[in-house]
């Protein structure tokens, strides 16, 4: 057991989520639209990185390593939250309120993610998270000239729905 | 209007302007949490396996005992002996199982998934293998229960509805077997179609 066996490892690990805590709610967001069904996956993530931290030994960098586990740890959820839930549930307005300015446009940027199938979303939320292409390979396991193709159209893909969606909200704001 | 690069690096520069809603928890707190949940998920665990093993592990010595007790009378000692094989081989069944869930995370997103993949299919042949001892276990109660059932019914009556019974308990086995294999077959579809997905350009 990580947590009986080895102690010290707290504050390594508390260090790892104050890290990348932000990427993670991020993650969470994109992944999830209910508030509560964020915060379980994020919990979620931090048991998966904590039992598996002790395992770490830096043959990856360290944020490759923690995307691996939280994509996968998201991307099983999901699947179990869709299998449990038929119908779509609407955006929480509460915590990414369409507001002005810089919020305004997160907002139509995570409209735009949360569109995307899933694969699709997994390698926008590593691109959007400034990971290298060779990390996203590494992450994900796909072939490198697959990632260089999909990163490509997916960056089109989400400038021009960001800047329709902006343009098509203009007037309203 | 902006250049492709300029508004790619605009939307990676908006989207991690976003803190998620950091101050919503404490790190110490979720560090808490977590050592709290994972306790809680192991003390889970071992719960299932334990109960699995009670029932076998601590039956299976009783009815050894009485195997051993009730030799002289044939339909007892043969039925308490293929209970006690029924719950052995149950047990390392268990056993077996509880190994292949436990995987590690840390693989490539393909490689999870097809890791995935394989351990659904290992328990699709558990939850098939189950019904065979079930049914070796309840297939010894009635050897047991054969002198018993004779005692009131006429010999072939007797052998009839006990086989009716085994009969009506080998469909309900079946019944839940498929269900359980559907609902896997059905994720294991769901991540074919992802790591079909990963395949194409």
């Amino acid at each position: 057991m990580a947590s009986d066996r080895q102690p010290d490892l707290e504050p390594e690990f508390s260090r790892l989520l104050e890290n990348h805590a932000p990427a993670l709610r991020r993650l969470c967001v994109a992944y999830m639209e209910d508030a509560s069904d964020r915060q379980d996956l994020f919990q979620e993530i931090a048991i998966a990185l904590w039992t598996a931290w002790p395992g770490f030994r830096g043959q990856a960098s360290e944020r490759t390593w923690l995307y691996r586990v939280a994509h996968n740890v998201a991307l099983t959820y999901a699947a179990k939250r869709r299998r449990q839930r038929s119908s779509e549930e609407a955006l929480d307005e509460t915590l990414h309120s369409p507001a002005t300015g810089d919020n305004h446009r997160r907002f139509a940027l995570l409209e735009s993610v949360q569109r995307l199938g899933p694969v699709d979303r997994q390698l926008a939320l590593l691109y959007l998270e400034g990971l290298s292409a060779r990390e996203i390979e590494e992450i994900t396991g796909m072939a490198a000239n697959n990632v260089g193709v999909r990163l490509n159209r997916l960056r089109q893909k989400l400038a021009a729905a960001f800047r329709a969606k902006e343009v098509r909200d203009e007037p309203a704001r | 209007m902006s250049r492709p690069d300029e508004s790619s690096d605009e939307l990676q520069r908006i989207w991690q302007e976003d803190r998620g809603n950091a101050a919503e928890q404490e790190t110490s707190m979720i560090v808490q949490l977590v050592r709290e949940k994972h306790r809680s998920f192991q003390d889970l665990v071992r719960a299932e396996s334990s109960t699995a093993y009670v029932l076998s592990l601590s039956f299976a010595p009783l009815t050894g005992l009485a195997a051993w007790k009730a030799h002289p009378w044939l339909p007892f000692g043969l039925g308490y002996l293929i209970m006690t094989a029924a719950l052995v081989a149950a047990a390392i069944a268990v056993w077996l199982n509880q190994r292949a869930i436990a995987r590690p995370i840390d693989l490539s997103v393909r490689q999870y998934h097809q890791q995935l993949l394989r351990l659904y299919e290992k328990r699709i042949r558990f939850f098939a293998s189950s019904q065979y001892w079930y049914l070796a276990l309840f297939f010894g109660c009635e050897v047991v229960l054969y002198p018993l059932a004779v005692h009131f019914l006429p010999k072939v009556w007797s052998i009839v509805l006990l086989g009716v019974l085994l009969v009506l308990c080998a469909i309900a086995f079946q019944r839940s077997e498929s269900a359980q294999e559907a609902r896997l077959r059905q994720r294991q579809d769901e991540l074919r179609s992802l790591l079909e997905e990963m395949d194409r350009p």
